[in-house]
């Protein structure tokens, strides 16, 4: 279905309602009268309003409605008593609680350095100190030791043997 | 349940979830962690280097802020955990620890490692490698073995920034730098 039958079709209900300007009365007529599709979808709808409009028409029972009403009236009166979710004592608790949260977090790693410093004695630290150094010493040296020993052997030995061989596959082609 | 009092509950749980000590560090479960215990120094080796600090040590020699220590604090901060074992090594043994090398680097590759330096010549064997995290650098792993003279293994485990790691004084060449700087950006 095109978008614009859609838009015609639904012209076509609010003229049921008689809601329908005269000029789009205008429109909707004219297109009808030339798209087959919603000439006979509007048919159906209008057969099936004169359906509807031919039920008789029964008023609600008092004891339905006097309860739909007191419904209504207790859930008003419910939403008017329920109190703010932030009631001042409750936003005072929860700032409280969230200061104490922030605090602890705050003052905890301190408290563990303390108590981590009295775990260890000077000389241990001293010790662990100068393993430090030595380690990354270690890490350092390893790493130019190598970084140099691959820099060397690209250089040295595989760029000149990666020459000559492109040299010797050129001659092969000449 | 109303909404203000689930609020309430949850505020009055946080607080003593946040008072709780802090639990110790378990290394072995951090990403950057290579387990060293495979490696058996045999006794009657006499200059061996085993080094073992934890994230204990090591944040409070971070810590330390006098001039003295300086030099060294500046080099550990975003360190987790320091392994080190270096042994002379003659050809028999060389033997004995090249597959357990060769088992590293399978892990080292599996587990998506970079390398910086790998040399493999003859009987020597050195991998220099990291494993890149989100921005930090999650361990460092070296392992070199020359035959006839000596195998070093170390591990570190930690949260390195490339800023931290300029520190550190390894030695990374400059081009080394602006690949892992590269391999960063594209993560």
């Amino acid at each position: 279905m095109k978008s614009r039958c859609e838009t015609y079709q639904r012209w076509a209900l609010e003229r049921t309602r008689g809601e329908l300007p005269s000029i789009k009365n205008y429109l909707l007529t004219r297109h009808l009268s030339r798209c087959d599709e919603c000439a006979s979808q509007v048919k159906e709808d209008a057969e099936l309003a004169c359906y509807f409009n031919a039920l008789p028409r029964i008023s609600c029972p008092e004891p339905v409605l006097q309860r739909i009403r007191s419904t209504i009236v207790n859930q008003r009166v419910k939403a008017a008593d329920r109190k703010p979710l932030f009631t001042p004592l409750r936003l005072s608790l929860a700032a409280s609680a969230i200061g104490a949260i922030l605090l602890v977090i705050v003052l905890l790693p301190r408290r563990e350095s303390e108590s981590t410093i009295q775990n260890y004695s000077a000389a241990e630290v001293e010790k662990a100190r100068k393993q430090a150094e030595w380690s990354l010493a270690l890490t350092g040296k390893l790493i130019r030791k190598n970084e140099k020993k691959v820099i060397r052997e690209t250089i040295i030995e595989q760029f000149p043997s990666s020459i000559r061989k492109a040299l010797d596959e050129s001659l092969k082609i000449f | 349940m109303s909404k203000n009092r689930l609020l309430l509950i949850a505020l009055l749980l946080l607080v003593p979830l946040a008072s709780l000590p802090a639990q110790d560090v378990d290394v072995t479960k951090l990403p950057g962690y290579i387990n060293l215990d495979k490696i058996k120094i045999p006794g009657n080796n006499e200059d061996i280097t085993e080094i073992n600090l934890g994230p204990g040590l090591l944040s409070l020699l971070a810590s330390f802020s006098d001039e003295a220590d300086s030099a060294i604090n500046g080099k550990l901060k975003g360190l987790i955990s320091l392994r080190v074992k270096s042994f002379p090594v003659n050809g028999k043994r060389a033997e004995e620890i090249r597959p357990i090398m060769e088992e590293f680097d399978k892990k080292l590759r599996s587990e998506k490692w970079e390398e910086i330096v790998r040399v493999k010549k003859g009987k020597e064997f050195t991998v220099v490698s990291y494993l890149p995290g989100k921005n930090k650098v999650s361990g460092f792993f070296i392992m070199s073995l020359t035959p006839d003279e000596d195998a070093s293994f170390i591990n570190i485990v930690g949260n390195i920034d490339v800023a931290q790691l300029s520190k550190m004084g390894l030695g990374i060449s400059d081009s080394t730098m602006r690949s892992i700087r590269t391999n960063w950006r594209f993560r």
